[in-house]
């Protein structure tokens, strides 16, 4: 696995769990396990870290969280998206179309090597 | 329970050892229990022997302790004082300009609707019932219910911009509660058309349980430094500060709009519709009256 992916990624924990969050309500291990399936194991946030998300994503109003109604086992706390969540994931990605936008165009060897010297 | 579980509860509990035990830590704790079940549950499903599992389920985790002492001093530090106005300026979102082109636009076209309805109402100007019902759909339903919608779509200040299908709904449910009351109204001028009051009746039964709907299933929308805001105990909140106030506002405002309604009905049917809105004008004076009694009233408990 890329060793820089992780650092690049951790930045966006937010915006990831949001997008998980878009279809339906889910509870954590759900969420970790989505993240994990979508990038076919490559790419895992630690669970812990994942809890401590949730907590500030429920504290700025992002999510919300509620107990579900199991009977036997542990009891699943499930979160749901609010509209200031969806608001916030939207702007999320457009944001980074931006960055990516840009940086494939930085980091495209054939346009940045060859600019002239506009002196 | 089996010993995987109580191993399990024992690491666990190891974890959360030395930090206190407040509710938001609990809650992190019983949400963590509930993940390393399911995940011990996979692992020996896999064929993986108990113990081993319990303490892999821990360790994949990641640093438990960690995340437990965040949420402590969390839920310990006390909301920090913000300078509310400066956070106002800093988040500050200008309409654009197309909204606010398109809301001078429809509220003039409402403006002359509701001129044209005024002056046809009181018999200065004498307009057929269906010319009236008409101006009242196209004038006066219609943009409200895109007014309505577009705003709620707008990014603002305090609040996120809603989803345009959720936006979308609640102006469809105004414009219908509205083109109902159209034809209510209708109906109520030449009572022979009783398909009007019935199909009134419908439309806004339908336009109101839309926006039940609506209402119940809202979340939350306004941004996070709003929050930080209300949480660092600059905004008095009368409603919850003063419960018995609050309940005492609600009882008058239903004893009002019931009072309201009746004379409506009654004036209605006595002076005619030329002069029964005017029960409803002095329930919206005498509300607003109300409200800011309950919010800026007397300030000694």
């Amino acid at each position: 696995m890329n060793e820089i992916a992780p650092d690049a990624l951790r930045g966006h924990t937010d915006a990831i769990v949001l997008t998980v969050l878009l279809g339906q309500d889910r509870y954590g291990y759900e969420i970790y396990k989505a993240i994990g399936d979508a990038t076919g194991g490559e790419y895992e946030i630690k669970e812990a870290t994942l809890y401590a998300t949730f907590r500030r994503l429920v504290r700025d109003g992002l999510v919300e969280a509620y107990w579900g109604d199991e009977t036997q086992g542990g009891r699943r706390k499930y979160y749901a998206i609010t509209d200031a969540g969806r608001a916030f994931q939207a702007q999320s990605v457009r944001d980074w179309r931006a960055t990516q936008r840009i940086l494939t165009t930085l980091l495209d060897a054939k346009t940045t090597s060859n600019l002239k010297d506009p002196r | 329970m089996t010993t995987n579980e109580s191993q399990l509860h024992r690491l666990l509990d190891d974890a959360f050892a030395g930090i206190p035990s407040t509710p938001d830590v609990q809650d992190l704790k019983e949400e963590l229990r509930s993940s390393l079940i399911a995940r011990v549950a996979e692992l020996t499903a896999q064929g993986m022997p108990d113990a081993e599992a319990a303490r892999r389920a821990i360790d994949e985790l990641g640093d438990v302790r960690a995340a437990a002492q965040e949420t402590a001093q969390l839920e310990a530090a006390t909301p920090p004082t913000v300078d509310i106005l400066a956070l106002a300026l800093a988040n500050k979102v200008r309409p654009k300009p197309g909204f606010v082109m398109r809301t001078v636009v429809l509220s003039a076209l409402i403006a002359i609707a509701a001129t044209v309805l005024v002056l046809a109402f009181t018999g200065v100007w004498e307009l057929a019932a269906g010319v009236m019902v008409s101006v009242g759909l196209a004038g006066i339903a219609l943009p409200v219910g895109l007014l309505t919608a577009d705003s709620l779509g707008q990014e603002s200040t305090s609040n996120y911009p809603m989803p345009r299908k959720r936006a979308g709904l609640y102006g469809l449910a105004v414009g219908a509660i509205l083109t109902g009351a159209a034809f209510v109204t209708w109906f109520g001028f030449e009572t022979d058309q009783v398909w009007a009051g019935i199909v009134g009746v419908v439309i806004v039964v339908l336009g109101a349980l839309l926006a039940a709907y609506l209402g119940v299933t809202q979340t939350n929308r306004h941004k996070p430094w709003t929050k930080a805001a209300a949480a660092s105990h600059q905004f008095h909140n009368t409603w919850e500060e003063k419960p018995e106030d609050a309940a005492r506002y609600g009882m008058y405002s239903g004893a009002l709009w019931l009072l309201a309604i009746g004379a409506f009905v009654v004036l209605s049917l006595t002076v005619g519709f030329a002069w029964s809105w005017i029960a409803f004008l002095v329930a919206v004076l005498a509300q607003m009256i109300m409200t800011a009694r309950m919010l800026f009233g007397r300030s000694e408990g």
